[in-house]
């Protein structure tokens, strides 16, 4: 009698009818019910399934397209332009974005219409080269469901995206990659994507979209503020002497314990560096930590890139 | 399956962080309800307490086999033997109706087995039975466990210290309330408002434990349990992720 | 008791019955989801879908319900809601779905809802039934927003994520004597702190003691 306040116990003191059925209608009633239950149950959830599986897309494009900057944090589209800042643009009919002087927020369909168009995914192989989905016999939908979890970059063919540029069909140029990272921040695992420029080093952008941080300090990681930080960073750490050696190189962005330029300086290391954020400093060795490992897996395919654009 | 790559000691660090620094009631706030309402003595607490430990430790193993068999991805396919294709059937929306019947099924069976096989035990914890079945911490530990895909023995490490977790901060309000039932008290806080504050202060005292990883040696101080000697900055077997494959 | 109006079903469930301030009911996903007031919105109006419909049905079938298992059915009734909800709500709004995660399902266990359907709903008709479970969970969503008003106010310094206190006010290198966000707030043991206020004020208010 936990629930019932005083009045409603002086409704319940009178004699109540008991409804005492036979066990056979009791077994009865539950069957029925149950069976109610499971057939509406069933209908709705399939009937869902098509919207459910839309929203879990639009959500991991949105991440993508936000690491690579073609949405912007606050889910405008946007452009950079000659000096690499972001504008804000519209999507328009030939499916390319046009500079506008207004923010224009796109519906879902167009979301996804610019994700199709410009991010393809592909596999790399352990010696950096490049391969498909069709040609290692691998299904994509259940790859990605697979290992999201344990991380694309353990399985021998890893997982990365092609970003193509704002142009026509013709000139499919490409603008840069984006790998998907995971690691363990302070609470659960971290999932987010680093969008990388098509020299294999500088950073176009991050996201995390999947984290279960601290709300207001670790979850900070997934604020346009802090992620602001990225964009010109260099994953491949410079050597003092200012020349890189790709192949022994720390590859990664680190997250500092304080202010990169109280810590670092101008030092080259100041250039794979953010800061870290005040409380939030496990929740930054785990992105450190994600950064460094996931991206050693892709190592030589990012050597690759970056010989090929020195030609 | 069973054991997971999880060690011995990653399951004594599982333990303790369930008990403590992921104390459910005074972190994850799970099964306040039915304490706050029903009543303020020690000897209650304990009652509920140890019975709170019984029926999660039970349901969180049930559930964790209908998940692997019923309500989970693909968990259908040990019906292939009857060769039917049951490969891609996603029974998951059913799974919130399933653990709370088996919550709630396991609970009243157990009121009728103490009642009996010993009168007395029924007289004394009888009362508690209903009120635990839909108690929050039961159903939320029961989630969270599923949601966080632990083997079979680390989740059923989990659901028990969970639940002794769950008594050991039942106990500690329940003696502070004791005491406060006797306090000068600002008229309007009496009872529930100062029970609330209490919890609140409670709460920050078990904050001291965050980030406390036991199986994981970190740049900071010493970890008085040094148990995994091959993970780096970040990694803890204990929430879920597999222990990195050797390369 | 006196044949009461059926509009006093869902009033008196606001304010003066209210089941998180005066019963002491649904405090934990109170206190765990109170964060942002988005998140707090979108849990009232489930749990008062949730509240309000189960009471009906448990109410339309309560003249054919054994009585050995008639907290079983309730359950089962209440868990068909919550997971329409929860599927609705991992479709359509799948980024609030996500922070919400099992707390969604944990309104299966909110002692408010169990509370109504047994307290209530089984002794009266559908339509009084009905309206006292809306009333309930409508009183339980004042007081999340009210809490996740606060916390989201003081504790990120925005409402609905839109940036309410100025930035210019903030503190950084320039100015360090500026505002910072009351980071305490995003924490839970506030949210016990202003519940404990809020007690204090309704019973000021009543005049009780």
């Amino acid at each position: 009698m936990l629930f019932v306040s005083t009045e409603e116990r002086g409704l319940m003191s009178e004699p109540k009818p008991t409804l005492s059925k036979s066990q056979g209608y009791t077994i009865c009633f539950m069957v029925i019910l149950s069976l109610i239950c499971a057939t509406i149950l069933s209908l709705l959830a399939s009937a869902l399934k098509e919207p459910q599986e839309q929203a879990k897309e639009l959500d991991r494009s949105k991440q993508m397209l936000i690491a690579a900057r073609i949405l912007s944090p606050y889910l405008y589209f946007q452009i950079q332009d000659d000096q690499g800042k972001d504008v804000p643009a519209k999507y328009t009919s030939s499916g390319l974005l046009e500079k506008t002087t207004e923010y224009i927020y796109p519906s879902q369909e167009e979301i996804l219409e610019v994700y199709r168009a410009r991010i393809e995914p592909f596999l790399v192989d352990e010696k950096g080269n490049e391969t498909s989905f069709k040609k290692e016999h691998i299904q994509e939908k259940e790859y990605i469901k697979e290992y999201r979890k344990s991380g694309y970059y353990r399985q021998p063919f890893k997982l990365i995206y092609k970003i193509y540029a704002n142009s026509g069909e013709k000139d499919r140029k490409i603008a840069g990659y984006v790998i998907p990272v995971n690691g363990m921040g302070l609470w659960d695992a971290i999932y987010g994507y680093l969008a990388i420029k098509p020299n294999g080093d500088d950073v176009i952008g991050i996201s995390w979209y999947d984290q279960k941080e601290t709300p207001g300090l670790g979850a900070n990681i997934s604020e346009p503020e802090w992620q602001g930080q990225f964009p010109g960073k260099l994953i491949f750490q410079e050597s003092p002497d200012g020349k890189t050696d790709f192949a022994t190189a720390p590859l990664g962005i680190v997250v500092v314990k304080g202010k990169v330029n109280e810590v670092l300086g101008n030092s080259p290391k100041s250039r794979s560096a953010v800061d870290g954020m005040a409380g939030a400093t496990l929740t930054g060795n785990g992105v450190t930590t994600a950064y460094q490992e996931v991206l050693s897996a892709y190592r030589p395919f990012l050597m690759a890139l970056h010989e090929q654009s020195e030609k | 399956m069973w054991m997971g790559d999880y060690s011995f000691l990653n399951l004594l660090g599982l333990l303790i962080q369930a008990i403590f620094i992921e104390n459910f009631l005074l972190v994850n706030f799970l099964g306040m309800c039915t304490y706050l309402a029903c009543s303020n003595k020690l000897k209650t607490a304990n009652g509920l307490g140890i019975a709170v430990v019984f029926v999660l430790t039970v349901s969180g193993v049930l559930n964790w086999f209908v998940q692997k068999f019923v309500t989970g991805p693909g968990a259908l396919s040990w019906l292939e033997v009857f060769g039917l294709e049951t490969k891609n059937i996603d029974l998951g929306f059913l799974q919130f109706l399933l653990f709370i019947s088996i919550i709630a099924g396991f609970t009243q069976i157990l009121e009728i087995i103490i009642e009996k096989v010993s009168p007395a035990l029924y007289m004394s914890l009888g009362f508690y039975l209903p009120l635990i079945a839909v108690n929050c911490a039961i159903l939320g530990a029961c989630l969270f466990a599923v949601t966080r895909e632990y083997p079979f023995v680390p989740n059923f490490i989990y659901v028990l210290g969970s639940a002794l977790g769950w008594w050991l901060a039942i106990a500690l309000i329940a003696a502070i309330r004791e005491k406060l039932a006797t306090s000068e008290v600002v008229p309007a806080l009496k009872g529930m408002g100062i029970t609330f504050i209490m919890s609140g202060l409670m709460s920050m005292a078990f904050m001291g434990f965050t980030g406390i990883k036991l199986a994981t040696p970190s740049t900071g101080p010493e970890q008085p349990f040094p148990l995994m000697d091959s993970t780096g900055i970040g990694q803890s077997p204990i929430q879920g992720a597999p222990i990195e494959l050797k390369q | 008791m006196a044949k009461q109006p059926a509009s006093t079903y869902f009033t008196s469930q606001l304010w003066s019955q209210n089941q998180v301030l005066v019963a002491v009911l649904g405090i934990c996903s109170a206190l765990g989801v109170t964060n942002r007031l988005s998140v707090a919105i979108t849990m009232g109006l489930s749990v008062s879908f949730v509240t309000g419909f189960s009471s009906l049905f448990v109410s339309l079938l309560r003249k054919i319900t054994p009585d050995s298992v008639r907290m079983i059915t309730q359950l089962a009734i209440i868990s068909v809601f919550v997971i329409i909800i929860d599927q609705f709500l991992q479709a359509y709004f799948f980024s609030i779905s996500k922070v919400l995660s099992v707390f969604v399902g944990l309104i299966i266990t909110n002692c408010i809802v169990m509370g109504r359907t047994e307290g209530m709903a089984k002794n009266v008709g559908p339509m009084p039934a009905f309206l006292d479970g809306l009333g309930a969970g409508m009183g339980y969503a004042i007081v999340l927003c009210i809490i996740a008003f606060i916390r989201e106010l003081f504790g990120f310094g925005q409402l609905l994520g839109f940036q309410v206190i100025p930035q210019s006010w903030y503190a950084t290198a320039t100015h360090p004597d500026g505002y910072d966000n009351f980071v305490l707030m995003v924490s839970p043991p506030a949210a016990f702190f202003i519940i404990g206020g809020l007690i204090y004020v309704l019973k000021k208010f009543q005049g009780d003691e």
